[in-house]
Parts: C-alpha cells; sequence; structure tokens
C-alpha cells in the first residue's frame, strides 16, 4: 500500500478515535457503578469486591482524613510522653490537656497518688530539659559574642588596609598632586641641607689648609730671619 | 486483581468499539459516545461469563453489535433507519452504507472511494483492520476463519487498492 493511502487510512482512524476525557470519564462511571451495586450475582461471584475497595470509591476524602486523624494522634502521643515539650513550647497545652484528662481517670486514691508521683517526675524531667536547653543557649550566645567581636576587629582592620590602599593609590597616581609637591619639597629640603653640610666641611677644610699656609708662611719667614741674622 | 483486568479490557477495547460504532452511526460522535458507554455498562455487568482464551473481543463486538440492533429497532418506531440497519439484511450492507457516507464527507473521500471499489471480504478486513484497529487474529475470531485467511484477503485488498491509485 503506498504511504499516502496508509496516511489518509492513520488519519480516518484518528478521526474516528474517542478523545481522552471521554475514555477516562466512562471507565469512573462504570467502575463507579460497580460500587453502588449495579451489578449482577454472577459477577460477584466471580470478581469479588475487595474490602477495601469500598474506601477508594471515596478516594481522597478518606485518605486526606486518615492521614490527618494519624498526624494528630502522633503529636498528641509525642507531646504527652516527650520531656522536652515544656513550659513555653506550642505543644505544652497539649501536653496539660491530655494530663487532666488522665487524672479525671483516677478515681482510688493509689491510683492519684501514682499519677502526681508521675507527674512529680515528669516536671523533674521537664526542668531538665529546660537547663539543658538554657545552657545550649547560652552557649550559643557566647559563640554570637566572639563571633561579633571578630567580625569588628575584621572590620578595623579592614578599614585600615583601606586607608593604606587609598594612601599608595594617591601616591602613585598624579604627577603634579600636592603631596608629590611635598614630596619633592622634601627631597629638595634634604639635598639642600646635605648641599649646606657638604660646603661648611668644605669651608673648614679650607680654612684648615689656609691656617696650616699661614703657619708655613710664618716658619718661612722666621727661618728667612735667622739665615738675615747669620749673615 | 479484577478490577485491573477489567482497566485492561477496557483500556485494549475502547479505541475498536468506539470507532466501530461511530462508524455505524454515521459520524455522530455524542450518539457513539452514549451507545459506546452503554455497551461497556453491558459488559461490565456480564464480565464474569468472559474469557480472554476463548474470544478476544469478539464477546465485545457481539455485544455492541446487539446493542445497536436492539437500538436501531427502537427507533424503527419514529424514524427510518439508515440503509442496513433495519436487521434483515447481511452485515455487510451497513460497511457498504457507512463508506458511502463517509465519501460524502471532505475529509478521507478518496479512501472511502478505494474502499469502495473493494469485494465484501476485502471491505470488511481492510476497514476493520486499518480503520477499526482490529488485529488480524481478532478478525479471524470475529470471522470464525483463520488468521492466514484474514491476512490474504488484506493483501488482495491492498494490491487492488494501490492499482487504482
Amino acid at each position: 500500500m503506498n504511504l499516502k493511502v496508509r496516511y489518509n487510512l492513520w488519519k480516518e482512524q484518528r478521526r474516528m478515535s474517542p478523545n481522552f476525557k471521554f475514555k477516562r470519564a466512562l471507565l469512573a462511571r462504570v467502575l463507579d457503578s460497580r460500587l453502588r451495586g449495579n451489578d449482577s450475582e454472577d459477577w460477584r461471584g466471580k470478581h469479588p469486591i475487595r474490602f477495601f475497595a469500598y474506601f477508594t470509591h471515596l478516594r481522597w476524602g478518606v485518605v486526606m482524613a486518615s492521614v490527618l486523624l494519624l498526624a494528630l494522634l502522633a503529636t498528641g502521643a509525642y507531646a504527652y510522653n516527650s520531656d522536652e515539650v515544656t513550659e513555653g513550647t506550642v505543644l505544652y497545652p497539649v501536653k496539660q490537656k491530655l494530663e487532666e484528662v488522665e487524672e479525671l481517670t483516677k478515681r482510688t486514691p493509689e491510683a492519684k497518688a501514682d499519677f502526681y508521683l508521675k507527674q512529680i517526675k515528669r516536671r523533674e524531667a521537664e526542668e531538665a530539659a529546660l537547663e539543658r536547653r538554657r545552657a545550649r543557649i547560652e552557649k550559643a550566645k557566647n559563640r554570637l559574642d566572639m563571633l561579633e567581636k571578630n567580625i569588628e576587629a575584621s572590620e578595623e582592620k579592614a578599614e585600615r588596609v583601606q586607608t593604606q590602599l587609598e594612601e599608595v593609590n594617591k601616591i602613585l597616581s598624579g604627577k603634579n598632586s600636592a603631596q608629590n609637591k611635598e614630596l619633592r619639597q622634601r627631597v629638595q629640603a634634604i639635598l639642600e641641607a646635605k648641599k649646606i653640610k657638604r660646603e661648611r666641611e668644605l669651608d673648614k677644610k679650607v680654612e684648615m689648609i689656609r691656617r696650616k699656609a699661614e703657619m708655613i708662611d710664618k716658619l718661612y719667614a722666621s727661618l728667612e730671619e735667622e739665615m738675615e741674622k747669620e749673615e | 486483581m479484577n478490577k485491573k483486568k477489567f482497566e485492561k479490557f477496557y483500556s485494549d477495547n475502547i479505541d475498536k468499539i468506539y470507532r466501530f460504532v461511530f462508524f455505524r452511526v454515521g459520524g455522530d460522535k455524542d450518539l457513539a459516545e452514549d451507545l459506546v458507554s452503554e455497551v461497556f455498562m453491558k459488559a461490565y455487568n456480564s464480565f464474569a461469563v468472559y474469557d480472554e482464551n476463548i474470544s478476544k473481543s469478539a464477546w465485545l463486538i457481539t455485544i455492541a453489535r446487539n446493542h445497536l440492533a436492539n437500538y436501531w429497532r427502537d427507533r424503527k418506531l419514529t424514524s427510518p433507519l439508515p440503509t442496513g440497519e433495519d436487521g434483515e439484511e447481511s452485515e455487510s450492507v451497513w460497511l457498504d452504507s457507512g463508506i458511502v457516507k463517509f465519501k460524502q464527507e471532505e475529509n478521507g473521500r478518496q479512501v472511502y472511494e478505494l474502499l469502495e471499489k473493494l469485494n465484501p471480504d476485502e471491505k470488511e478486513v481492510v476497514t476493520f483492520h486499518y480503520l477499526f484497529g482490529y488485529s488480524y487474529s481478532e478478525i479471524a475470531q470475529m470471522r470464525g476463519s483463520s488468521e492466514g485467511a484474514v491476512k490474504v484477503a488484506a493483501h488482495r485488498a491492498i494490491k487492488k487498492m494501490r492499482g487504482r491509485l
């Protein structure tokens, strides 16, 4: 069969096909009719209804309600039994209510005494839990303080580094800046001072030489005098 | 699980039965949906007697044919029936009338023109296989013949259709 005919047949088949919505709705309706009892004895005999099939009819409502109930029961059990549920926590009122209900169930004095003893032990356990919690909070606070101090020290260091960087940048950038001028003046002053010092040293040397020359002149003059006297 | 068994049966057959009924009612989508719903309700209620090993799709086709026959019979009192639906003529007649009806539509006209040229046997095989989507083995079961015979008929029909293009 050539492709065109095959394609046309396929297109016709598609055109005649039911849509997904209809198929799903029909299946649901047919199965739904089963649970409402629209079926024959023979069917029930060969295909017996499972117990939970009745619940699947209600589907999501039942599932959600069951999950909610389980969650509530689990929360109640945890609130009642846990030592960590102390005054100030969210579940403490639940615990208190459950204890009140338990108290009501105790009729005899012995039972009540046992119950109050149990209460005392629970309060002690709660106090220990509170103490542990306080110590944890204290530790956490100290750590936090230390962290804050470290952060402040780091910030100061960062500021100092920033200032130094800015100074260096100022020096490196701009030839005619005021600071460069000042530097140059300082360098010039130093050079001047050195020059003056050098001149003084030279003057001193010249003075020394002159004095020596004078001394030599004096000596020579005295020698000449002596020579004249001898003559 | 039994519900699962029915769901599998449903998903295997819904498309085919729908196309079968859609063809028989001349392309009326709403009517086809109503009739198919009723067919499956009947099938569901009698699912106890269904045995896959005996008949894959023939059982459901029989329910559909009977339901359609009842429908047309009830309608006979109030309005004229389409050709082939009064139950007195052979089933190939409704196939012919369906092909003629769909040929009048713009979409797929060429397909129905080619189908019209085939003999009843070939027409049935090609319609059931290529339009409704039944496999050769299912068609053989419905006709009470062998799968080989159905394939041969299909092959001849294909050759004829290709020759007429």
